[in-house]
């Protein structure tokens, strides 16, 4: 049988050979819906099975070649090109996107050469059409990733520089008014708390934007873990957020046996993030409520706790994740979200997990969940390079 | 009026504006808190932040103008996105535009040009 004949017919066989090998050799597939990778996969197949049953000039190969190939299949994206641009929205990396044509184009030539075609020039010409029909895929699929990792790596950039302004206004403005109330000899202790508060800002921005990097690099977040008294770190963080928001109140309290194993600074940190996060976007009239419950024998769970407007389900989804994927609204649409991503990573280096829940009555509530004793956690995985 | 959904700003530029010009300030915390107070009383002018909570700037300028109306306050856009600050379209809808940090010495004389209704 012909190879663009066996494409056709065989195309399940070879979807469900490269879908076990796409999942075994891609980290990030994993986390991918099995339909979805198949469908994709699916799709390609078919352009390519397409283009090699056109007919094709010598002059045809050479501007193919060339990467000058007209459109076949008349759409105005191509398969492979909507390919790349969803990877890159995924938070693929390049190495991750070829990976899927390796396993697409070593499927098909191994399961034909085991149907055992009798190789003449026929099958030879076809073999080599069908590699220049999966390069041009590749490449039309690399191209398109590039694009949409830039533009998906300038939104992120954009939003920075956003985020980052705000408390450099305040900043400015504070000091401003202090020069002048200097001049004046008029005290303003008001404007140099704004302006200690708008740099703690920036410093934890920066902090986070560290961890952000260095879990794109794929270096992990590593995590010491030493017996701590869960309720003692979070009393301490409570304490030092109040002290920069004297005007707020959290109430918090403990429920059983708040003793684990964990890394005390980084669940600090998580613990910090999330309380920020509730004193931004919560209702400034009613108290951010904390919460470390330690009523199971195996796990501790940390609860903060504010009211407002909730979360839509929608959003929800998102919310661990650097920017919203897959929009292209302006970057002041949305906030980094690099806060809550730190939060995930924390989380997940101590084997443990993130959740969040949004009712009108019960306001919102984000739970970090961890083990009892994490000393024998890994190195997160990180689910993916988000930066490209 | 200094609208932002920071409150830390929003207060910075109320109390430096106070202390270097004759302006009376008030500060809007949020697109809610602006259009309650412009329905009481329409300020002269509107410092606006671009980027509230997910609502688009130009969005934003429109409510605030017809909460206003019949009167007409001069809207200045205040901005963090540098490709913002150079659309074309923000010239047009605003009086001026200005990227944060703004320049105080730019706020000041824009204030300057402010035609005064309610004195």
């Amino acid at each position: 049988m012909g190879l663009s004949d066996f494409i056709t017919l065989e195309s399940d066989k070879i979807l469900s050979e490269f879908q076990a090998f796409a999942t075994q050799q891609l980290p990030a597939a994993a986390g991918m819906d099995p339909g979805e990778l198949r469908d994709h996969g699916r799709q390609v197949l078919a352009a390519i099975a397409l283009d090699m049953r056109q007919p094709q000039t010598k002059l045809q190969q050479r501007e193919k070649s060339l990467g000058h190939a007209p459109r076949t299949d008349g759409r105005d994206s191509s398969p492979a090109e909507i390919h790349g641009e969803l990877r890159a929205a995924a938070g693929f990396n390049v190495n991750q996107t070829t990976a899927e044509y390796r396993a697409l184009r070593a499927s098909v030539i191994r399961l034909w050469m085991e149907s055992g075609p009798t190789l003449g020039r026929d099958e030879v010409i076809e073999l080599i059409r069908f590699n220049e029909a999966m390069d041009e895929a590749l490449a039309a699929s690399i191209l398109h990733f590039a694009v949409e990792a830039a533009r998906m790596r300038n939104l992120f950039l954009g939003v920075l520089s956003h985020e980052l302004r705000t408390p450099l206004a305040t900043i400015m403005a504070s000091n401003q008014t202090l020069l002048i109330a200097a001049k004046i000899d008029k005290a303003m202790p008001e404007a140099a708390e704004r302006a200690l508060r708008g740099a703690r800002r920036i410093q934890s921005l920066l902090d986070d934007l560290l961890d952000y990097v260095r879990s794109g690099l794929g270096e992990g977040m590593r995590v010491t873990a030493a017996a701590v008294d869960m309720g003692q770190v979070c009393a301490r963080v409570v304490a030092e957020v109040l002290a920069n928001h004297p005007e707020r109140s959290i109430e918090f309290d403990i429920v059983g046996d708040a003793t684990c194993v964990c890394d005390a600074q980084r669940v600090g940190q998580a613990i910090s993030n999330l309380l920020g996060n509730a004193l931004r976007h919560g209702a400034r009239d009613a108290p951010v409520v904390a919460q470390v419950n330690g009523s199971k024998s195996d796990e501790i769970a940390i609860s903060v706790r504010n009211t407002g407007a909730p979360i839509p389900r929608a959003t929800r989804e998102s919310l661990f994740e650097p920017l919203v994927r897959g929009s292209d609204a302006s970057p002041g649409a949305y906030n980094l979200g690099l806060g809550l991503y730190v939060v995930r990573e924390i989380a997940l280096a101590h084997g443990g997990s993130t959740g969040v829940e949004s009712e009108v009555e019960s306001g919102t509530v984000f739970t970090i969940r961890l083990p009892r004793d994490a000393s024998t956690a890994a190195v997160s995985a990180f689910p993916g390079m988000r930066m490209n | 009026m200094v609208v932002d959904d920071d409150r830390d700003l929003v207060d910075a530029l109320c109390e430096l504006i106070e202390l270097c010009s004759n302006w009376t300030t008030v500060g809007a915390y949020g697109l809610a808190d602006a259009l309650a107070q412009v329905e009481q009383t329409v300020p002269d002018a509107i410092l606006l932040d671009m980027e509230m909570d997910g609502v688009d700037g130009f969005a934003t300028a429109n409510r605030l103008e017809s909460a206003a109306c019949p009167e007409h306050p001069a809207l200045f856009a205040l901005t963090g996105n540098e490709r913002l600050r150079h659309a074309a379209s923000l010239d047009v809808r605003f009086a001026a535009s200005m990227l944060k940090p703004a320049d105080l010495n730019k706020l000041l004389s824009l204030l300057e040009n402010v035609p005064i209704a309610h004195g």
